[in-house]
């Protein structure tokens, strides 16, 4: 039987290329002596360690029969829902929270398989109120900055 | 009576209007995350963590801990009105609860799991109470060496046996370790991983992860894998137990009690392997095993007992020792942290207050769960009609807001979305992110210890076995380890 590259092959491989990057990078840091650990020390331990053991996870996924991981679906909601974080970052320090909430909440409510106008609206204003208490009265931070 | 005068204290802690607040609030919450199938206790502390940085320690850890055991002790509930469990660690009670409500008796189910809960909760707690004093009174003596290997022991074993592939989340672990690598060395001042993005100069905030890997990545995945939501049975007719069910259920709840209550306080073991062994031992100790699988209330009652001991031992090598036995505890120990509080044994005596303040608000808790759940149990059902849809959208609201509260900076949001996209890769490709966390808040500590006993023995490595509770532990964590490999070559398939 043919070798199959699976989820548990991919991931080693993963594994495997954090686990390098992470030795040669560390090792630019200085390792030091045993005595006196250098902060390139313990980051090439680690990545070796690493690299052993995605090894080991590729070699035991190619043995077994695996699937491909199943992104389908997948894209959707992945690119809403960073869409909707990273807008609320980007927003509130300039928008003010309740835009940066109304931006979440319709980029999040996109994400999902229907989009129903009414509860979506419902939700913006219930978490909309929410979420100015918790901000105002919960974090005390000043109303001031719920508006831009 | 040492430790009844350290109880009555930590019950006047407890019982202050503001803490028992945080505590109502705490079980509530776990009440609520237990029975949403779409929402874990994982996914509610990373988000509520930055809130709880506002709040003394205590109430901060008597809210999170009321979150963690209230979920387990909820999450029955769904298992047997849905067939699904409400957490992964009820997976169990699906097997004889789910038939039970479809045989007509799932009020009986429900009050027989909820007392088995309430017992296996008291007793545990008067575990952690009597227990904890003396682990950390051994772990006093305990230096660099005795800690680095016990770390070593911790992450091994709740990374092996835990559920999904042992490699993988050996893997996650010592990735959870780089990650907590990153930012300013402080013991050189070197940049580690930074990029040279100031940003990351001060490390990578374990909230900022979590919120990525438990909220964002969490609901991508069950957008993707979205069903059709499953429909509760509709009506539970009479609570109360017939004798009968008592009679055949007393000697399974102190057996899952004992079981989840000597397993919990072991790392990685917990609240889903003890639950399974009791299933297991019920069943081998049953007249007639077929009944199991079929309605058997034996089948309910000691894995739901289990589940909850466990749930609570399970703190007591975070209390007493520093080190998480799980991905929970890792979050609160991290919470910890930050309050200042230095993890360990000195914990139980140092900050006496914090530890025998929670532990009392733990059986309080436990009373108060008995009282919200059996009552009012139709008000959960109808929570279980709860859409994802109008879920989700909370979920992400308030991650990002409690993210942005740590430090009001935008660039921390938008690492936890960085981090969701990461941690959904990694769930896809079969990469549990629990362990990592692990890893991540263990990090440093690990890297300090290792640092500190190379420094002791004038770099030479095998202190760590000239040590004897230190080569104990590294031996240990090597029969884990061949076990771990035996097993993998058994179930190994031949070609």
């Amino acid at each position: 039987m043919m070798p199959r590259i699976g989820r548990e092959a991919l991931s080693g491989a993963l594994f495997c290329i954090i686990g390098l990057s992470a030795i040669l990078l560390g090792r630019t840091y200085g390792i030091g002596t045993t005595t006196h650990m250098g902060p390139g020390y313990f980051p090439v331990m680690l990545g070796t360690v690493l690299l052993v053991l995605g090894v080991a996870v590729a070699l035991r996924g190619l043995r077994i029969p695996d699937s491909l991981p199943d992104f389908s679906g997948a894209l959707r909601p992945l690119v809403c829902l960073v869409a909707a974080i990273v807008g609320f970052g980007l927003m509130i320090e300039r928008g003010g929270l309740l835009l940066a909430v109304l931006w979440l909440v319709l980029c999040a409510c996109a994400a999902g398989p229907r989009f129903r106008a009414i509860e979506v609206m419902l939700s913006v204003l219930t978490l909309g109120a929410i979420a100015c208490g918790i901000f105002v009265y919960g974090l005390g931070l000043s109303p001031g900055d719920l508006l831009p | 009576m040492h430790i009844l005068g350290s109880i009555i204290a930590g019950f006047h802690v407890a019982l202050t209007p503001a803490n028992l607040l945080y505590c109502v609030i705490g079980a509530t919450l776990g009440t609520v995350v237990g029975i949403l199938p779409g929402l874990g206790p994982l996914t509610t502390i990373a988000m509520l963590l930055p809130i709880t940085f506002k709040m003394p320690a205590v109430s901060a850890l008597i809210m999170l801990s009321g979150i963690y055991y209230g979920a387990h002790h909820a999450a029955s509930t769904t298992a047997i009105m849905l067939n699904m469990p409400g957490e992964p660690t009820s997976v169990v009670i699906c097997f004889d609860g789910h038939p039970m409500a479809r045989q007509g008796r799932a009020g009986p189910a429900l009050c027989i799991a909820a007392l088995s809960s309430f017992f296996a909760g008291c007793v545990a707690v008067l575990i952690i109470a009597l227990f904890s004093p003396v682990l950390a009174d051994i772990a006093l003596d305990f230096s660099a060496p005795e800690y680095t290997s016990m770390m070593v022991l911790a992450l091994v074993s709740s990374a092996t046996l835990s559920d999904g592939p042992a490699l993988t989340s050996l893997a996650m672990v010592v990735l959870g370790l780089l990650l907590g690598t990153v930012g300013t060395d402080i013991n050189t001042n070197v940049q580690r991983f930074t990029f040279g993005l100031p940003n990351l100069y001060d490390g990578l905030d374990f909230v900022v992860v979590a919120v990525g890997l438990f909220a964002v990545a969490e609901i991508v995945w069950r957008l993707q894998h979205h069903h059709a939501q499953a429909q509760p049975l509709d009506k539970v007719r009479g609570l109360l137990p017939r004798w009968e069910d008592i009679a055949a259920t007393w000697k399974p709840i102190l057996r899952g009690t004992a079981l989840g209550g000597a397993l919990g306080i072991l790392p990685g073991t917990g609240p889903l392997i003890s639950s399974f062994a009791s299933y297991g031992l019920e069943r081998s100790l049953a007249r007639d095993p077929t009944r199991f699988g079929n309605g058997a209330i034996e089948g309910v009652a000691g894995p739901e007992a289990a589940n909850n001991a466990a749930a609570l031992t399970h703190f007591i090598p975070m209390l007493t020792l520093g080190i998480p036995a799980g991905a929970a505890n890792a979050l609160m120990l991290g919470a910890l942290i930050i309050q200042g509080i230095t993890p360990g044994p000195s914990v139980v005596t140092d900050h006496a207050d914090l530890f025998w303040g929670v532990v009392a608000s733990m059986w309080i808790g436990n009373a108060m769960l008995l009282v919200l759940n059996l009552p009012l149990v139709g008000v959960w059902i109808r929570l279980l009609r709860m859409p994802y849809r109008l879920l989700y959208p909370a979920i992400i609201a308030f991650s990002c807001i409690g993210v942005y509260s740590l430090a009001n900076s935008a660039w921390d949001v938008i690492l936890a979305a960085g981090f969701g996209v990461a941690g959904y890769i990694l769930t896809a490709l079969g990469c549990r992110p629990a362990p990592l966390i692990l890893g991540l808040v263990m990090g440093p500590l690990l890297e300090e210890n290792l640092r500190r006993s190379l420094l002791i023995s004038r770099g030479d490595p095998t202190i760590l076995l000239t040590h004897p509770i230190s080569a104990a532990f590294l031996v240990l964590t090597v029969v884990i380890l061949a076990a771990q490999f035996a097993r993998g070559v058994a179930a190994q398939p031949r070609r």
